[in-house]
């Protein structure tokens, strides 16, 4: 009954975001871009932080990755917005290969200052190398961009977001994840390989923030250092996970859309101190609700629906 | 001669000057409950830590069905055959009891739900059906160490390495899991138990006892001869073994 | 290139080095103490060089007597996020990815206060300009001064732990937890003690980095990068290390920076972290194995 309801929500949610864009005013779109934007991020970083135990903090990273391959292709080969953002999403795996393999031989906190690293040497990459990414100056692209074509490719992108969750959270692969999260060396002596499993998890965790990187570069028709290795993006996709739950195939969802919206009124309101908001929220979150919101709400729910014999909770969704 | 399942030759481990083992040979045949007895600090976990392929023997050799698996990693093992189990026991703390023998079924089985039947029918040979959707850290220390056996069965092992899987139970407790070891020795799991000392257990399960002291084998032969070896008493089991053994 | 400039880069990369390695012993003390790795660490110099700038530009301080005001600081500051938000962390398998997030979410608090307070521009410290002129070589009086005071903090830190008892409980608390508790050492007041000094160290070095570069509130996160290159190239654990991973740090971004560009050098700390893990994981004199 109570999962019932859920489903009902998202189907009504998503009839929503379908008709939205014929109704609303530019500035509701770009915001519900922006969010999916910002969702599918979170995704992409639950992939690999939400099942396993590697806390990145350089998912962003990929984003730039993915916004300065589509304003390459788009500036320097007159390639197509839409392939230039499906090949910014290859770049990152590719890259991912390497990178994960070298990252992921750090045992935990080293992984997470690794790739904390990481975004600053790809930051300085792109201001240095400027024959290929014109550094500092940035690319200006044709300001094509169609707000709607791009509000659909968003949305698009979030339900692949989800779905690919679902699928690895069901799966055997997403089974290894988790116990990798819950116990490496044990995970190993079951039998699990874990480099081949963290690495596949981490590639796939790149290519969502390199769509949205590619999608953020179109729309903003333009990119430099700055804009495509956005410090700030980095903090809040994490609050955004963790928020509405690490490791559950509905919380970067959840935690997206509402942070979101949080962060807009904040932005309008409270410019000047949002970096500092952002993190007090982390640590509220941590303190208060580490689980995150939905599997809050998913106990709150079991309790009250125990008793009448309700189905007992089935996924354990582990942060 | 059929060749020993397991097989342990001269192996020595030291670290860094310290002698942890030395020279440790025994052999394991199919369907063999054999003890390893000895204090703590005797060697034991170590080398199920060598055999295993978690540490590398400073020198001999270890070969399982006649093979010498040196130089292999535990999941490599895990796979080859050799199931373990840990003193202190790891359950994955927030996966379900079903999930955590999934998990371990996993090495064997394609698939998400093939894993899961295979995980029901095991959690079902070690009573734990009941207690699936629990999470495994809400699980007591009895039923934990019983999901560390179901996790190793789960691999479909020819051996298990059981270190201290007796310890801390109660004495009901440890019958039901002699019960469980003897159904595993039915279904042609052999065992190497680690036992520290709860000696009824191992008079119960063993076919055989090794004992050692100091990484050395101090005595090797069936419980009963064992428990009234003099070198094994003196150095081991207290003056009121001592006494016991003197009547006989 | 010729024997002078060569020297010449050896002696700024050493001076350098000094700070860098005042900036990791917070590391390492935390590190090795409590387990935890504190990513805020970086913006905590960041931040400490930023109060010894508004002190200079207000009030004329010199940043050598700013110092007491930034350890001050800096000891607060690490025994409040200690006190009430690490030390509530509960020591399950998810203590280390909370702590990280928790020192992240910190790092971002520090940068807005820095920007709130004192602006987000780049400010250094023009205190002590010109240099010393030994054996034909340069040696920057800013330099010169900020690396002995480096080395005197250095010097009290591990007085302080040889020496006092609180600095034995201290050491007693990162080599067996459960021993010293069981000698009555108080582990919670030792860890926050022990936080607060890691804060204090890394204000006092950012104290005395601002009178060698400008800072801006966005550098914090390259010095926490920093701080970590230096603890990994000398080893964990290890004192004497930190130092010389310090000035190996300081020698390479002065070379590299010298020989290729000054953004090179901004990321060779990353590469040589990187390296290091990859290659020799326990450091050049590292004491911890990973």
């Amino acid at each position: 009954m109570k999962v019932r309801i859920g489903y009902a929500a998202v189907v009504a949610g998503a009839a929503v975001v379908a008709v939205l864009p014929i109704f609303a005013s530019d500035y509701l779109v770009g915001f519900f871009f922006t969010t999916f934007l910002f969702v599918t991020m979170a995704y992409g970083w639950n992939l690999i932080s939400g099942f396993t135990a590697y806390v990145s903090f350089g998912q962003i990273s990929f984003f730039g990755i993915g916004a300065y391959t589509l304003a390459i292709l788009v500036f320097r080969a007159a390639w197509p917005w839409q392939l230039a953002v499906l090949a910014g999403a290859v770049v990152a795996a590719v890259l991912a290969v390497p990178v994960g393999w070298a990252m992921l031989r750090l045992r935990g906190p080293y992984f997470a200052l690794g790739m904390l690293g990481l975004t600053q040497v790809l930051s300085m990459v792109a201001s240095a190398w400027i024959g290929v990414t014109n550094g500092g100056e940035g690319i200006y692209l044709p300001p094509e961009a169609a707000l709607r074509q791009l509000y659909y490719a968003g949305a698009a992108l979030v339900v692949v977001a989800v779905v690919v969750t679902w699928a690895v959270d069901r799966s055997a692969f997403g089974l290894r994840l988790r116990s990798i999260g819950e116990d490496e060396v044990a995970s190993e002596a079951m039998g699990v390989d874990t480099t081949l499993a963290k690495l596949a998890a981490f590639v796939l965790a790149s290519i969502f923030p390199a769509l949205a990187g590619g999608l953020y570069a179109w729309r903003l028709s333009y990119i430099d250092p700055a804009s495509g290795f956005p410090p700030t993006y980095e903090v809040q996709t994490i609050l955004m996970a963790i928020f509405g739950g690490a490791g559950t195939v509905w919380g970067p969802l959840v935690g997206g859309f509402l942070l979101t919206a949080v962060g807009e009124v904040l932005w309008a309101k409270f410019a000047t101190v949002h970096l500092l908001l952002f993190g007090t929220m982390i640590l509220v979150v941590l303190m208060f609700m580490p689980e995150g919101l939905v599997p809050l709400l998913r106990r709150r729910r079991g309790r009250r629906g125990g008793a009448a014999g309700a189905p007992p909770i089935r996924k354990k969704e582990a942060a | 001669m059929t060749v020993p399942l397991l097989e342990v030759r001269e192996v020595s481990k030291s670290f860094e000057g310290l002698r942890a083992l030395d020279g440790i040979s025994f052999a394991v045949e199919e369907g063999v409950i054999l003890s390893i007895i000895g204090p703590n600090g005797a060697g034991k976990t170590t080398l199920f830590n060598l055999v295993t392929g978690a540490l590398r023997p400073s020198s001999g050799d270890i070969l399982f069905g006649g093979r010498s698996i040196v130089g292999l990693k535990p999941n490599q093992t895990a796979r080859a055959g050799i199931g373990r189990t840990f003193q202190i026991v790891r359950p994955f703390p927030g996966l379900t009891t079903l999930d955590n023998v999934t998990l371990a079924a996993l090495a064997k089985e394609r698939g998400r739900r093939a894993a899961a039947r295979k995980a029901e029918r095991i959690l079902e040979l070690t009573g734990l059906t009941p207690l699936a959707q629990v999470e495994a850290r809400n699980l007591t220390l009895a039923k934990r160490k019983r999901l560390e056996v179901a996790r190793a069965v789960a691999l479909d092992p020819r051996i298990i390495l059981l270190d201290e899987v007796m310890a801390g139970l109660t004495p009901a407790e440890v019958n039901e899991t002699v019960e469980l070891v003897k159904k595993l020795r039915a279904m042609g799991i052999a065992a190497v138990a680690g036992i520290e000392h709860v000696m009824q257990a191992v008079r119960k399960i063993s076919d055989r006892v090794v004992v050692l002291n100091f990484g050395k084998k101090l005595a090797e032969g069936p419980p009963s001869e064992i428990m009234r070896h003099p070198e094994v008493v003196k150095a081991y089991l207290g003056s009121q073994y001592a006494a016991a053994a003197a009547k006989g | 290139m010729d024997a002078r400039i060569f020297l010449q880069l050896v002696v700024n990369g050493t001076m350098v080095g000094g700070v860098y390695g005042l900036m990791s012993l917070g590391i390492n003390l935390v590190w090795g103490v409590m387990g935890v790795m504190n990513l805020a660490h970086g913006d905590v110099i960041m931040a400490g060089g930023f109060l010894a700038f508004w002190l200079f530009s207000q009030f004329g301080l010199n940043p050598l007597v700013a110092l007491p005001f930034g350890i001050a600081a800096g000891l607060g500051l690490g025994f409040l996020v200690q006190r009430f938000l690490l030390s509530k962390v509960p020591p399950d398998r998810g203590a280390v990815k909370t702590s990280l997030l928790m020192t992240f979410g910190v790092s971002y608090v520090i940068i807005n206060g820095v920007q709130l307070l004192w602006g987000n521009e780049f400010q250094t410290v023009m205190f002590l300009g010109g240099s010393w002129h030994v054996f034909g070589l340069d040696f920057a009086k800013a330099r010169v001064i900020a690396f002995a005071a480096a080395g005197l903090i250095s010097l009290a830190l591990w007085a302080f732990l040889q020496y006092t008892f609180t600095g034995r409980a201290v050491r007693a608390v990162s080599q067996q937890a459960d021993g010293a508790q069981v000698c009555g050492i108080d582990i919670p007041r030792i860890r926050v003690l022990t936080f607060g000094l890691g804060g204090a160290l890394a204000a006092a070095a950012g104290v005395l980095l601002v009178m060698i570069f400008a800072i801006s509130p966005a550098m914090g996160t390259g010095y926490t990068v920093r701080s970590f290159a230096v603890t990994v190239i000398g080893g964990l654990g290890s004192f004497p290390g930190a130092l010389a991973g310090a000035v190996v740090l300081g020698l390479a971004e002065v070379f590299t920076g010298y020989l290729f560009s000054a953004q090179i050098a901004n990321g060779i700390a990353f590469l040589l972290f990187l390296a290091v893990l990859l290659v020799r994981p326990q450091g050049l004199l590292g004491a911890k194995r990973l």
